[in-house]
């Protein structure tokens, strides 16, 4: 279930298109490579289910460009004839609304995806990029990541894949990206479903906290671990109090839509202040205007001095 | 000035609430408290069943005795935690009908909340609950509470408990549990 993260994409300051760095032999239609000079650190995500936006973008092996694989053309490859979709993941983006970088569009003429804000595009099929028909796109790009496991012995009820897309966008804002690096159902344990979390202070675990949160498949080093119960004992929405060496946090069945995000953040360091503008509202998620909640500087600042935070 | 729904709500909204201060808000919060336990959002039903239980005093009873009737179980385990904050005579009440809940979650945690001198009523639940053929959790729970082995150990053997050493208890013999 859990989608694939893909950071590297690049914006190039010769077409304005959006490119894969990750793979040599590009081309670019204003002649020879595709330059990442000047460019942000790009993250998409693939194969994903469940998530707001436009799936359907695909990763032309030809060119290494980003381009709209939903329509009955395969528009205009700068390698020559068509994009190719071969070996491509299916990449979903933001479409409207959300966070990131907005006035990225799709461009009738040769379907791929060029960045509207800069003058001088430079389109495969002829002159410059077209955004007639286009939909206002947006890309988050980012300087570090976390990596989150998800470990559910109770669904939510609000599903998983919305939590994650709410927390990608919301620490989008501090260009920190979240990856969803793995998903395991965690069968035969009902007697740590109310989890009890005595006090939730951090630093402060019980028993079954420290019992479940040593169930640590395929989670790494540095790397997060939430895990989905139906309660907690007492009753909270969340808690991220875990023990040293052992990131991690539990979420409940009912808690809100911003739940996830705000319980990670205290795993990465923050605390509560009270403003509902905010994720790390101490006045209840439920309660967030304004969506999506915001981080400050002095939070991302926070996070980023967090170990938790790979610098990418 | 008179304590209104919201300012009782409003405690219990954060992610993790402080239960020690809302508990200053104190008996007049009880009413409140019951309207949140049958109200439609689950989360907030189960923090005024604990909160109830934090205040205690006997205005509490209507509330938690909604809470123990509750169709959620999250409802009916968050009363089963607060049960540890009551009297013993209160909190054995509330037990008794929790201990062998259909749900083991609402089982554990009603266990862990039995008071150390429990009415006899609850002492009679729980030997039945030992001797039954009841979920292995709430069985072996409930033998420990009593100072029997856990089911499956030979009566002689020597076995660790997590509220008294098992080397004080014998086969046989209910384990005293503080005053009781």
């Amino acid at each position: 279930m859990a989608w694939g993260t893909q950071r590297n994409w690049r914006w190039c300051s010769k077409c304005q298109g959006l490119w894969f760095g990750g793979s040599a032999g590009s081309k670019c239609p204003a002649g020879g490579a595709h330059t990442k000079v000047g460019s942000g650190n790009y993250s998409l995500v693939h194969n994903a289910t469940g998530v707001p936006g436009q799936a359907n973008w695909r990763y032309c092996n030809k060119c290494k460009g980003l381009w709209f694989g939903g329509n009955a053309t395969n528009g205009k490859c700068p390698a020559g004839g068509g994009h190719s979709k071969v070996g491509s993941g299916n990449y979903t983006l933001a479409h409207q609304s959300g966070a990131g970088q907005a006035n990225w569009r799709w461009c009738n003429k040769c379907q791929g995806l060029w960045f509207a804000g800069n003058a001088g595009s430079k389109c495969p099929a002829s002159g410059t990029h077209s955004q007639v028909g286009s939909g206002n796109y947006r890309l988050i790009h980012v300087t570090s990541t976390v990596r989150i496991h998800t470990k559910v012995l109770t669904n939510p009820s609000i599903p998983i894949e919305t939590l994650l897309h709410n927390t990608r966008e919301v620490y989008a804002t501090g260009q920190i990206d979240v990856e969803w690096a793995s998903n395991e159902v965690l069968s035969g344990l009902p007697n740590l479903n109310d989890l009890d979390v005595g006090t939730c202070v951090m630093g402060v675990t019980t028993a079954e906290q420290n019992q479940l949160y040593a169930l640590r498949n395929n989670v790494g080093t540095n790397e997060v671990a939430v895990y989905f119960v139906r309660s907690t004992v007492p009753p909270f929405n969340g808690c991220a109090a875990h023990p040293p060496g052992r990131p991690s946090a539990a979420v409940v069945q009912s808690a809100s839509q911003w739940t996830f995000a705000h319980e990670l953040g205290h795993v990465l360091g923050l605390f509560h202040f009270n403003n509902n503008d905010r994720l790390m509202t101490g006045l209840g998620t439920f309660n967030i205007t304004n969506p999506p909640p915001d981080l400050v500087a002095s939070e991302v600042a926070t996070m980023a001095a967090s170990a938790l935070t790979i610098n990418v | 000035m008179a304590l209104t729904f919201e300012q009782v709500r409003a405690t219990l909204e954060p992610e993790e609430p402080d239960y020690q201060k809302a508990a200053k808000l104190g008996p007049d919060a009880l009413p409140h408290l019951e309207n949140l336990i049958v109200g439609e959002h689950p989360l907030l039903a189960s923090k005024a069943a604990y909160l109830a239980g934090m205040i205690g005093t006997d205005r509490a009873a209507p509330a938690l005795d909604r809470a123990v009737r509750s169709s959620d179980v999250r409802v009916r385990i968050a009363v089963a935690a607060a049960a540890q904050h009551l009297p013993t005579e209160t909190a054995s009440d509330l037990l008794v009908a929790l201990i062998d809940d259909a749900d083991v979650g609402v089982q554990k945690v009603a266990l862990r909340s039995v008071p150390n001198a429990p009415s006899a009523t609850l002492r009679a639940r729980l030997e039945g609950l030992s001797a039954g053929k009841a979920d292995t959790l709430a069985r072996n729970m409930s033998r420990e509470i009593l100072g029997l082995p856990a089911a499956g150990d030979k009566p002689t053997a020597t076995r660790k408990s997590a509220r008294k050493p098992a080397k004080k208890a014998k086969p046989g013999k209910a384990k005293s549990r503080g005053k009781g």
